[in-house]
């Protein structure tokens, strides 16, 4: 089944659309104050250039999360028992561990490829097909690597940011990752043209409702205590983001502080800093 | 003695010397790690016991938190950190003034949090100097409600004579740096005008502090 599936029909496209995602991506740079108005770029955030539609999207999303996803995900937290919903998790994370070695192989993370490649073959076994993870309680916790990742650890940029219908928070590179990962998702491929292709779709589907029934009252308070929870929502998707593609352990945290660290605030001249009115 | 002779003891009294300075170095970094563990065991200790009692009331568990924010929490740098370049040339009166509400914005905001999640089982695990005299404290508690472990990682550093938290980083997601993206984006939207974030603060903090 497999032979037949991953065909050079089906590798022609992959090609195709990794080749679409560099041309994409190659084109993701901040953006150029000269084609904006002077005072258009000194009153948006250069990071996200869109910010009136994103808004809009975001305003469309928080509908939806209101109409849909917070009744669905709370009936999933209230009916479903503690044991029942972390085996849905653990079998979504299961489910995605090949997509997750191939991004370490590509990431040139043997080591991490070669934890991936244990866990799953651990939890296949001992976990009864990734139900239970007895990696986790053997020190392999679960680590999720994706194409976009991949894509920024070869060293293309963020592009802008972006907030896509139903999805959430993005930007261009990792947008382009998960359309690629979505396709070249192994477990598509061989579930593709089969009774079982719907199990890509039911992944994607049921991850966002997981995450968001066990966050549900973190998710409320950040709303009610945040300036701008649009603003907020921006800058934790940019550091978790940030986190997962630098792996980033304690030994590398001074890095998420920038250059404002550098200066001992104690003693600083403030009137060394670049003025934040110009760009 | 010969040269050769000589030429050893120099030696040895080389090495002898850069023992003694090594042992110096790590004795005086094993005492910071000692004292910061203090510190940071005296903070849990504190944080459990006020906010776990059955029946803390709202006002006493803001005023616990206004003296956490005098004896912990270094609030020169953090109004300094999140203001981001818009400190540039502030006047202090202004700077006192957003230092004053931002107090006040966190006290309400770890209010709501601390009402919301539980504290339990809270423990200290490795500190770790950075190369900018800065320490990491990892620690972690457990939500009793979730059965979920979450990390916190507190970033502290001698200020004066005494350990000063600089940063709360929750699951990896820095307090700071998420309070600078915002008010920067807002002190941007609004053309550059701090007061204008100064007085948005303060309307949120009333509603923050009458609902936490």
């Amino acid at each position: 089944m497999s032979l037949k599936i991953i065909s050079p029909k089906v590798m022609k496209k992959c090609a195709i659309l990794l080749f679409c995602s560099f041309a994409l991506v190659a084109c993701a740079s901040s953006p150029n104050s000269s084609d904006q108005t002077r005072t258009e770029a000194r009153y948006s955030d250069p990071q996200d250039p869109m910010e009136p539609v994103n808004r809009s999207m975001f305003a469309f999303n928080q509908a939806v999360e209101f109409g849909v996803v917070t009744p669905v995900s709370r009936a999933y937290d209230v009916v479903l028992p503690n044991l029942v919903k972390d085996g849905i998790r653990n079998f979504i994370n299961h489910l995605r561990s090949p997509l997750n070695f191939i991004n370490s192989i590509l990431q040139g993370n043997f080591d991490q490829a070669a934890e991936v490649f244990g866990r799953f073959t651990l939890n296949s076994i001992a976990g009864f097909g990734g139900i239970f993870d007895p990696a986790k309680e053997m020190g392999l916790p679960y680590k999720g690597e994706d194409f976009g990742q991949t894509l920024a650890v070869w060293g293309f940029g963020p592009g802008p940011y972006l907030v896509l219908p139903i999805i959430g928070p993005s930007n261009l590179r990792d947008m382009t990752g998960r359309v690629v990962d979505f396709f070249a998702n192994p477990v598509k491929i061989l579930t593709s043209h089969t009774q079982l292709d719907w199990t890509p779709v039911a992944v994607e589907a049921t991850a966002p409702v997981d995450s968001y029934a066990r966050n549900y009252d973190k998710i409320q308070t950040l709303r009610s205590t945040s300036l701008d929870y649009y603003n907020t929502v921006k800058s934790l998707y940019n550091q978790r983001r940030q986190g997962a593609i630098e792996n980033r352990e304690f030994s590398g945290r001074q890095q998420m502080y920038g250059d404002d660290d550098e200066i001992d605030m104690d003693q600083e001249d403030i009137s060394s800093l670049p003025d934040p009115s110009k760009h | 003695m010969t040269l050769r002779h000589k030429n050893i003891c120099r030696y040895f009294h080389a090495i002898l010397v850069f023992c003694a300075l090594m042992v110096l170095v790590i004795r005086g970094a094993s005492a910071s790690e000692t004292e910061i563990r203090a510190f940071a065991q005296d903070l849990s200790k504190n944080l459990v016991t006020n906010f776990n009692k059955p029946a803390i009331k709202t006002i006493e568990r803001q005023q616990v938190l206004r003296d956490y924010l005098q004896r912990y929490i270094d609030l020169d740098y953090v109004a300094k950190f999140v203001l981001g370049n818009y400190r540039r040339g502030l006047p202090e009166e202004k700077m006192t003034a957003f230092r004053t509400v931002l107090a006040e914005n966190i006290v309400g905001t770890y209010a709501h949090w601390l009402k919301d999640i539980p504290i339990a089982n809270f423990t200290i695990g490795r500190i770790i100097e950075d190369n900018r005299q800065n320490w990491y404290v990892e620690s972690q508690f457990r939500d009793p409600q979730k059965k979920q472990a979450i990390g916190l990682q507190w970033r502290v550093r001698k200020v004066g004579s005494d350990w000063r938290i600089r940063d709360l980083q929750i699951e990896g997601i820095s307090m700071i740096v998420t309070q600078r993206d915002s008010f920067v984006n807002f002190i941007r939207s609004n053309g550059g005008n701090v007061e204008k974030l100064i007085s948005t603060l303060r309307q949120k903090n009333s509603k923050l502090l009458a609902s936490s």
